[in-house]
Formats: C-alpha cells, structure tokens, sequence
C-alpha cells in the first residue's frame, strides 16, 4: 500500500513538475486549448487517483476543477483573469497536499472551500484572499519548497546498461590500480587516480542501489497472510522469516511476490496438518514454516520449509499417470527430487478436496513456469511425514556480490558472504576438531557440526584436511549449518560477479566469476552444491529423530558422542550427544523447583526438570539445561558447567546401584557417570504438548491482568485465553468484584482483591500482588486437576 | 558471399572459424583452473577486465591429449550466448575469403569433428571444414550422466 501512495506521489509530483511551464503558458493565453487540455488531464487524473485512496479532500478540489474546466473546453465559460487565478490556486493547493502527504504531515483545511467557491462563475471572493489565511493557518509547517526528493521513471533496460557499465569501470579501474603499481611512485597518477576511485565507489554505490529493495519488504507481508489463512484452514502456524540481508532487484520483487504467496498458501494447505493430525503424529502442535533468503553469486535462494506430511509421492505419480504426463515406466526411473517436482507439471494436485485456497490443480505449474520466465528455478525436497523444503532459486542482475576470497592449495575462491557465518580458528578452545568414521567434526559452543575441507570437494591438491586450521562456518538457507575448511581467508571483497559459462554452471560447483584487483580470474562457489556433493544436506530438517542415534552408530561402531558436564552435585556425567536435542539457558523465573517434581516452562510447554534438587542456586539467576529427547517426549536436565564434547568407549563399566547411571566411562583417565537415557525418560519422560496445557481464563481487555498477571500465569504453566473462548478454561482469575464461577466458564475461580488485607466479607479471595500466593494457588489448581 | 574465415589448426586438422564470430586472437597467460569442471574446460583467464573460459579444442573435440601435454597458449575469442571463450589452437594460419557457401559434408567424419562441424567451403587454402563454434564451447554431450 506505502508503495502503491509512494507511486501516487510520485507520479502525480511528475505531472505538477510537467505543468508548470503549461500553467504559465495557459495564464498568457487562457484561450490556448492544448495547455487547457493538458491541465484538465491532471485534474482529472489527480481526481481519478483520488479513488484509490481516502483523500476526499484532494478530490473534492480536482473535481471542482475538473467540472469547471470542463465548462470551459465545452465553450460554457469563458476563461478570465479570476478563473485562471482561482484554478491556478487550486493546482498550488494540490501541490501541498501532495507534499503533505509525503512526508505524513497534516495540512489544514481551511481555505479549501474559499478556493472552490472562487471557481463558480459568480463567486465574488478574490483568490488572494481565499489563498491567503491558508498560509496563515500553517504556520511551522513544513516549508513549500521544491528541494525535496523527486524522481524520475526509467526503464530498467537503461539501468541494466548504466550497471553493467559502472562493473566494466570497476574491473578498468582495478586494472589500472594494478598497472600503477607496476610503473611505481613517479607516474604521478595517484593523486587522480584514487579519486577517481572514490567517485567510483560512490557511482557504484548509488547505481547499487537504484534497483535494488530488501526482501524483508516482501516478506514483511507475510506474518499476517500466514495468520489469515492458518485461521481459514484451522491450522496452527507459527512462521519464522529471516532475510538474510537480502536485497532483491525491485522489479524481482513484484515477480515473485505471487509465485512465494503461492507456495506459502500451498505449505499451510497441503503441508502441515491440523492441530489433532499433528498430535496424533506426535508433533508438536503448531507448524513451523521458515521462510529464508540467501545470496548467492548470481542467485537468491529463497528457501520455504514446512515441517507439515510431506509430498505423498506415491498419489502424485498415480494422479501424474492419470493425467497422462508420465508413464509408470517412466515414474519408475524418477529420482525423489524428480517425482516431487511432479507436482509442478499442468493438471496434477494431491489435495483430496478442493479448498478456497489451493487444490485445484493450477498454481504450481504456473509458479514454475514463471519462476522459469525470470530465469530462476524450483526444487521440491519433501520427507513423508516431516516436512517439506521448496527452494526457489531466482537470477540476480545485480552482480556486485560481498564475497570472502580464500585459498586452498594455490588456488583461491570465493565464498558469497551472505552464507557466512563466521570464521573459526579450528583445533583451538573455541572450535575443537573431532575425527569421527572419516568425517571432521568441529565443536564451536557446544554445537558439533560437520566440516569439508574445501579442497577436497574441489579435488585440488595440497590442502591438508585434517588440520584444518582455518574454518568457514556456513549457514545454509534452511539452517542447516557446515564448516569449510580452507587454508587461508584473503580479504572481504566486493566482487563483480558475472556469470560462469553454461559448461562450468552444470557442474554445480560454482554460481560465477570474477577478477581480483590484479586482474586474475576467480571462481565463486556454489556453496549449496558443495555441501550437496559433500552429502550435508539432509532431505529436510527434522524434529530430533532418532536418526541421529544411527547416524553415530554408523560413523563410530564402538564410540559414543557424550556431553561431559558437571553436575549440580558437582559430579563429572556425560550425556548421549544423540539425544541432545539443544543447550538452552533459561530465566529462573520460567524454573520451578520441587524435588522430583520439578518443572520448566519451554515456549509454552511444561518439561520435566531433572538434575536439579531445591538447593540449586541460579548463578546470574538463569539455568543452563539440556533438552534431551527421545522423538516424542522430551526432558530436560540442568547443569551446573559443560565441559566438553567428547566420545567414550560404548563398553561402560557397571556403576553401582546409581540411580539413572547406565555406567562409567573414563574420560581423561577419570570416571564419568553416563546418564542412563532408558532409565531416565522410562521414569520422567511423558509426552507433554500445548494441548494438554491447563487452560486459564484472563479478562482479555484488561491491562493489569494482560501485562502484569499473564505472564505469571504462563510461566506457571497454563495457556491463557481470554472470554472469546468459548471452551470451559480450568481455571479463570477475576477481580472480586466481578461475576460467579459460572460466568467465568472455569472449573475453579482465583479471586482477587485489590487491598491488602482481607476484608470480612471477601474471605478467599488473594491479594493481587501477592505473588507467592498466587503461585501457590495456581499450582494447586493445577495439581487439583490431576497433572 | 565473400564471408570472411580465420584458419586454425587444431589437432594437426586446419578448420575454419567464421572471423566475424571471432573478437580477437590471443595469447593466453594464466590459466586460473575451474576443478571438477569438464575436462575440455581448461579453466578461466582474464582479458583486459574480462573473464574468459577457456576451451581446451581438442578435448572439446574428444581427440586425445595426453595427460601432462603442455596445452597451447594461442586461442581465438569468440563470444556465445553471452559468455566469451577462448578457443586454444595450435597455431593461426591465415585469413581467407570463402569461394563458395558452406556445403554439406559427404562424407562421415570421426565422432568429435562430426558433431562440430556445421559444413565445409571452398578457400584458396583448400576446403576447410566449418565449425560451428556453439558446439565447440558445448563440449560433448552429456553421455555419462545419463
């Protein structure tokens, strides 16, 4: 909409611009028909345009000067010195607002019915006069003045030449940097020469930016339609957007608005389940959908995942055989990522019935064709059961890319840095290297994630893998995260990237080419490609599964990825890596601690607590814990300091008779207690999802219990909703004085009062700012309700 | 029909290259390798400020080449589809006019020089068979993945 009043302005600005000369001209001879045309156009286009947004004002006043310009052409009136005074105010007054609107401030609207008066034929009030309070009345207003921002319309095509023009200057410039250097000081070149660097960067800069929009503006868009039609279908999304700095060439972003709405709608139809089939599959309530952007070389990468059932392929070759677009013998010979392309060929859908919002078949043929139009691409990888990824994978014409240069052997790459994580040291405290089943994996905060050596992938020789001094952290549009191990970082540059050959382009291994300042050619990668080749990119990610579990169990038969950490009681344990599912700290305030009982609250999920005893002391008032997960239930178990990531011998010692010990593993020559998982989540473990959260029912429209209660309530475990409600709550809070129980829909009512002591009459009722009071009788409430 | 032709030698074969085709000839300096490219992409070098790739001929061709054979530096420049390439030759022979349109072949040729050549004409040099440079940068055909 800001773009669509942006464009208003604008255009309208042009046409003012435009007029001037006419209206000065048209003052000289109010008879000459062509200028008495052209300023009839603007008002009617100012009146037309008028339509599309809520400026009654603006139109009242181009159409009265429509209507008595319309007078004129018709030979109706004869134009004089008042009238063309009294229409020339009008055009001023328009030009005002216009600025008003602009800039969002308020003009006054006095004056305005002076200035249509002026136009009748018999109106008698003079156009100074009804001009002049109008200035009055604005008095530090913002200045009339013509220095604002103005713009011009171009065609793209004349940009594209200005760019590539200002790319070649760049790549010259460079050159000559290069040549300069070679002839030494005495030239006396550098003085010119490195303004003429300066004026260069800017030009660039400038022309950068001309075409150029961030993603984030198309994506800003998005939380709302998630919303709107999560609520239509009856599912529950929660939508995770991250832009990644992107920037997308202005027109791009109008061509792929429809195409990523489309998948978008499609992820929430067809991919993620309602509420109930979630649960039934043990997921969690609301569905995740990412929605990222990365860039690449001459790609933008947009990534839409979904964490819904998946694509069923087996009913998408059956209904692509049906329609006729491919034999069974031919389905037979399709590659995963080719049968779920399927689901972009013309006539083929998988939706059982048809919805308002997606299933009939058109749209993704549609989306890859335009996608296709524009240059770009479409992959569909989709897990039955766990998600679906569609990456769409757009041209970029802007080719200035931020790149980090690195070498490996004696040859150098580059790297776009909008994958770019950071860069590690490898081998040190901060990123420690593992060698596991002939894969390098590289510790960084208590993360273990995978590591290629770049030159391994490329095949070029004399990079020395294993030490791995030097490592690229990568995070992959979708989040999957890797390491690349490189010889050495040569500099963060801003490279001119132009695009490789066709023949280089199908290796997957690079998105373009480039020139360093001394004029060679580098390659830029295609780091998607790498970790493809690499095997790094998983289908989709997925919830903690247990196949992490196997993957260990393949890369190291007789070793045991642990966590090694000190307990509360100060003991050395390790836990499984594989069921690890994240390392979090946690306000206290979201801790409750009560012996066996104890509980945390986790985005609005209850988890058991253990590890912990009532004695624990919170340093800096947070808790570090450790998500343990089984794929269904998850524990979470606090700790006093991680030590390490490490691996033990599978072959554990026996402990004795320790509760939830499967044995002893030494570490470093010293025992360590291996936490028994079995044990654990057989005693503590429960699948515990949102749904089963006690319900509590706030006043929805009062401040006190929104702001300051609510979260007291959450973070003792209850889903809070308000009277629009229709379901009985478990529990409702309410002032004393309002309503019975009944009214309140709830098993039990907490009553609160407003003063401290408690009156006579209003036995039972709390104090609203006792808080140990109020969590007393929360969690009472909650135990009376058996949990 | 005086269409002009630049005669290279290419694997011990002199061809002829269309000259408008071609932007200039040069000397190539460094090559920056692309790994894990085709073999018949010897890699990329610079001209001026642009990049070129550049097309080992005889592989492109499916002729042999040794491993290890020092590869030429001479290669011509010609621009497809938007990309510049460098074609490595042997050597430049010479630029003559065409006596005749480009006739068809009668005759089979070995796999890679059929598929690149787009027919044959008459010079003062002799016949020369024509190359279609498109297919030159292509390289051959994808049979492997397949």
């Amino acid at each position: 909409m800001d773009d669509l009043l942006a464009d208003f302005v604008a255009e309208s600005r042009e046409m003012l611009d435009a007029l001037a000369g006419e209206i000065v001209a048209w003052e000289a001879d109010p008879a000459d028909r062509a200028r008495l045309d052209a300023i009839f156009r603007f008002f009617h286009t100012v009146k037309g345009n008028c339509g599309f947004f809520d400026f009654p004002r603006l139109e009242a006043l181009s159409h009265a000067a429509e209507d008595v310009l319309a007078d004129v052409r018709a030979g109706r009136r004869i134009p004089d010195a008042r009238l063309v005074d009294a229409v020339l105010a009008i055009i001023d007054r328009i030009g005002e607002m216009i600025e008003a609107i602009e800039t969002g401030s308020e003009i006054s609207e006095f004056g305005d019915e002076g200035l249509i008066e002026a136009l009748t034929l018999g109106g008698d009030a003079p156009t100074t006069e009804a001009a002049a309070p109008q200035e009055k009345s604005n008095p530090g207003g913002p200045e009339r003045s013509y220095a604002g921002p103005r713009s011009i319309r171009l065609h793209v095509d004349l940009l594209d030449r200005i760019m590539s023009g200002v790319s070649d200057m760049v790549l010259a410039r460079n050159d000559l940097a290069r040549r300069l250097v070679e002839m030494g000081d005495e030239s006396g070149l550098q003085v010119p020469f490195n303004r003429l660097s300066a004026v260069l960067a800017d030009v660039r800069d400038a022309i950068t930016h001309t075409r150029m929009q961030r993603i984030e503006t198309l994506f800003a868009a998005f939380p709302r339609l998630v919303r709107d039609l999560a609520s239509e279908l009856g599912r529950q999304v929660m939508v995770e957007l991250e832009s990644g700095d992107v920037e997308l060439d202005r027109e791009m972003i109008e061509l792929i608005r429809d195409p990523l709405v489309h998948v978008i709608r499609n992820a929430i139809d067809h991919g993620i389940e309602t509420p109930a089939e979630r649960l039934a599959a043990g997921k969690r309530e609301i569905g995740l959908l990412t929605v990222s952007a990365r860039q690449t070389g001459n790609e933008i990468r947009i990534g839409i995942i979904d964490d819904g059932r998946g694509i069923d392929t087996e009913r998408l070759i059956q209904k692509s055989i049906e329609a006729g677009t491919i034999t069974a013998e031919q389905a037979e010979k399709l590659t995963p990522r080719e049968r779920n392309a399927l689901i972009c060929e013309p006539g083929v859908s998988t939706a059982a019935e048809v919805t308002s919002v997606s299933g009939r078949g058109v749209g993704m043929d549609v989306v890859r064709a335009n996608l296709e139009r524009m240059g770009g691409s479409i992959m569909i990888d989709s897990t039955p059961g766990a998600g679906t990824r569609i990456m769409l994978n757009l041209p970029l014409t802007l080719s200035i890319v931020p790149s980090l240069t690195v070498g490996v052997g004696d040859q150098r790459f580059a790297i776009p840095r909008s994958y770019v994580e950071e860069i590690v040291r490898g081998g040190t405290e901060e990123a420690e290297l593992a060698h596991v089943g002939g894969r390098l994996l590289v510790t960084i905060r208590g993360r273990r994630v995978p590591c290629i050596a770049l030159g391994d992938v490329l095949r070029v020789a004399g990079q020395d893998a294993r030490a791995a001094k030097t490592l690229v952290v990568i995070r992959l549009v979708g989040g999957d995260q890797f390491g690349i191990a490189v010889d050495e970082i040569i500099d963060h540059e801003e490279l001119v990237v132009k695009p490789v050959a066709p023949a280089l382009m199908k290796t997957g291994f690079y998105v373009g080419t480039t020139q360093l300042d001394d004029g060679s050619p580098i390659l830029m990668v295609d780091i998607s490609g790498i970790a493809r080749e690499a095997g790094l990119i998983r289908e989709v990610e997925r919830v903690a599964t247990s196949d992490s579990e196997v993957d260990a169990d393949a890369d190291a038969v007789n070793q045991l990825p642990v966590l090694l950490f000190t307990g509360f009681d100060g003991r050395r344990r390790a836990v499984p890596m594989s069921v690890v599912d994240r390392v979090e700290t946690l306000d206290a305030s979201a801790v409750q601690l009560d012996g066996d009982r104890s509980q945390v609250v986790i985005e609005g999920r209850i988890l058991p607590l253990v590890g912990v005893d009532d004695t624990v002391e919170f340093a800096n008032g947070t808790l570090e814990l450790f998500r343990l997960s089984d794929g269904l239930a998850e524990i979470t178990y606090g700790f006093k300091e991680k030590v390490d990531s490490t691996q033990v011998d599978r072959d554990l010692s026996p402990a004795e008779d320790r509760p939830y010990v499967a044995g002893v593993a030494l570490v470093d020559g010293k025992p360590v207690d291996v936490i028994d998982c079995h044990a654990l989540f057989a005693r503590y473990g429960r699948i515990v999802r949102q749904g089963e959260l006690p319900v509590c029912r706030l006043p929805g429209n009062d401040r006190w219990f929104q702001d300051f209660l609510r979260p007291l309530v959450e973070a003792a475990g209850y889903r809070v909703v308000d009277e629009t409600d229709e379901a009985e709550a478990d529990l409702a809070i309410a002032s004393h004085s309002r309503g019975s129980a009944q009214e309140h829909r709830a098993g039990r009512v907490i009553w609160l009062r407003t003063s401290r002591e408690e009156p006579p009459d209003r036995a039972g009722t709390i104090y609203r700012y006792d808080r140990d009071g109020l969590i007393g009788a929360l969690r009472a409430a909650n135990a009376g309700r058996g949990l | 029909m005086s269409e002009l032709y630049l005669i290279v030698s290419i694997a011990g074969e002199k061809v002829a290259l269309r000259a408008a085709d071609v932007q200039s000839v040069v000397e190539i300096e460094n090559i920056t390798p692309a790994p894990r490219g085709p073999n018949w992409i010897a890699g990329l070098a610079a001209l001026r400020s642009r990049a070129l790739t550049v097309v080992d001929s005889v592989r492109s061709l499916e002729l042999e080449r040794p491993e290890g054979e020092e590869l030429p530096r001479k290669a011509a420049v010609v621009e497809h589809q938007g990309h510049l390439y460098a074609l490595l030759v042997d050597s430049f022979e010479d630029v003559v006019e065409a006596e005749s349109d480009p006739d068809s072949i009668p005759a089979e040729l070995s796999r890679g020089w059929q598929r690149v050549a787009c027919g044959m004409t008459e010079t003062e040099l002799g016949v020369m068979l024509v190359v279609d440079l498109g297919e030159l940068v292509a390289g051959p055909a994808e049979k492997k993945a397949a």
